[in-house]
């Protein structure tokens, strides 16, 4: 059992390191390409109805928690060894993670739920320039989780580089 | 030397990763496919104009930190598979590039080109199949950056027993 235990923190690791490193990845794409500010709040909301309403919302759903239970099996795993800079920078990932999923629900969800709520050919003007203000808050927010999503991941892909040292250690 | 390995690996595995996450988005999120025509081509418009100004700056980086890990690895050549792996990854990466100038830069010098207001039925169609064509196009390239990606983290788990090879190379024997 022993013998095994590394190769299982290998695997659990770089299963972590490769969905943490895609979730960046995504929120890097919105960064370099954020087609919502260049839209008006109408095509907006359509375009938002197909991400979120369509896609996002249930695909997300699978993915957060299953990141999340990947994130919390491999703190267990290193859990012995909470002295260590790979413990350091899983646990620093996952603060971020967290920080990320938590902010999401309290401040994006409910601007999703809005929008995806909105009968677009009935739309009235107190509604028109609420979501105006979803818009920009949106935008901005998805400014944060740019910054949320990069810190889990630097912070993830150093325990890599760390984990010969900590394997030394160990043996 | 070896910090010098791991640094220049690290922003290599993190170009990867975001690249990676540029194609990634679009095979989780394929919203494009639930537009018209219209909308698609006004939305492609809007992406391309981003992509066609920050791709080449994202490019350059990225090509340039390929070329620093080339020279930083060089040596490791006969004793570890990360300089074949950045090798094969490059390649990947040449391959990736050269198809889209081939098969996707048209569609956007084209796209870009038209106006919105003014769109015959001629022009309709050609969008029709240019989309069509663009689906598949990204359907090919997300093979080159989800191969790019796995490979390259692979590398950083092959450091370790690469820098203690080299570290038993350096001693005299």
């Amino acid at each position: 059992m022993q013998n095994i235990i590394p190769s299982i923190r290998k695997i659990s690791l770089y299963l972590l390191l490769v969905l943490v490193g895609l979730y960046a990845g995504l929120h890097f794409n919105h960064k370099m390409c954020p087609v919502e500010t260049q839209l008006n709040p109408i095509d907006y909301a359509k375009y938002w109805k197909i991400v979120d309403g369509t896609f996002m919302h249930e695909r997300m759903a699978i993915m957060g928690p299953g990141m999340s239970i990947i994130f919390l099996i491999t703190i267990l795993l290193f859990i012995k060894n909470w002295r260590s800079w790979v413990f350091l920078f899983l646990v620093l990932a996952f603060i971020a993670f967290a920080l990320d999923i938590s902010f999401t629900l309290r401040e994006q969800l409910p601007i999703n739920a809005f929008i995806n709520e909105l009968d677009l050919k009935n739309i009235t003007i107190q509604q028109t320039q609420q979501l105006t203000e979803s818009q920009a808050k949106s935008i901005a927010n998805f400014d944060k989780r740019f910054v949320h999503a990069m810190l889990s991941f630097l912070t993830l892909s150093m325990t890599p580089f760390f984990l010969p040292q900590l394997n030394k250690k160990v043996a | 030397m070896e910090k010098v390995r791991t640094v220049t690996l690290y922003a290599l595995v993190l170009c990867a990763t975001f690249y990676t996450g540029l194609g990634v988005f679009f095979i989780i999120c394929p919203f494009d496919q639930h537009f018209d025509t219209l909308t698609f081509v006004k939305y492609w418009q809007i992406v391309d104009g981003y992509m066609g100004k920050r791709m080449p700056i994202f490019g350059i980086i990225w090509l340039s930190t390929f070329v620093i890990n080339f020279i930083v690895f060089f040596k490791t050549w006969r004793v570890s598979p990360i300089f074949w792996i950045i090798v094969v990854c490059f390649c990947l990466l040449i391959a990736d590039m050269s198809f889209t100038g081939k098969e996707q830069i048209p569609i956007n010098q084209y796209i870009q080109s038209l106006d919105m207001k003014n769109l015959t039925s001629e022009q309709l169609a050609k969008l029709q199949g240019f989309r069509d064509q663009t689906n598949r196009n990204f359907g090919v390239r997300d093979y080159f950056q989800k191969g790019i990606f796995i490979l390259m983290s692979i590398t950083p788990y092959l450091l370790a027993r690469l820098n203690q090879k080299m570290a038993l190379k350096s001693i005299p024997q």
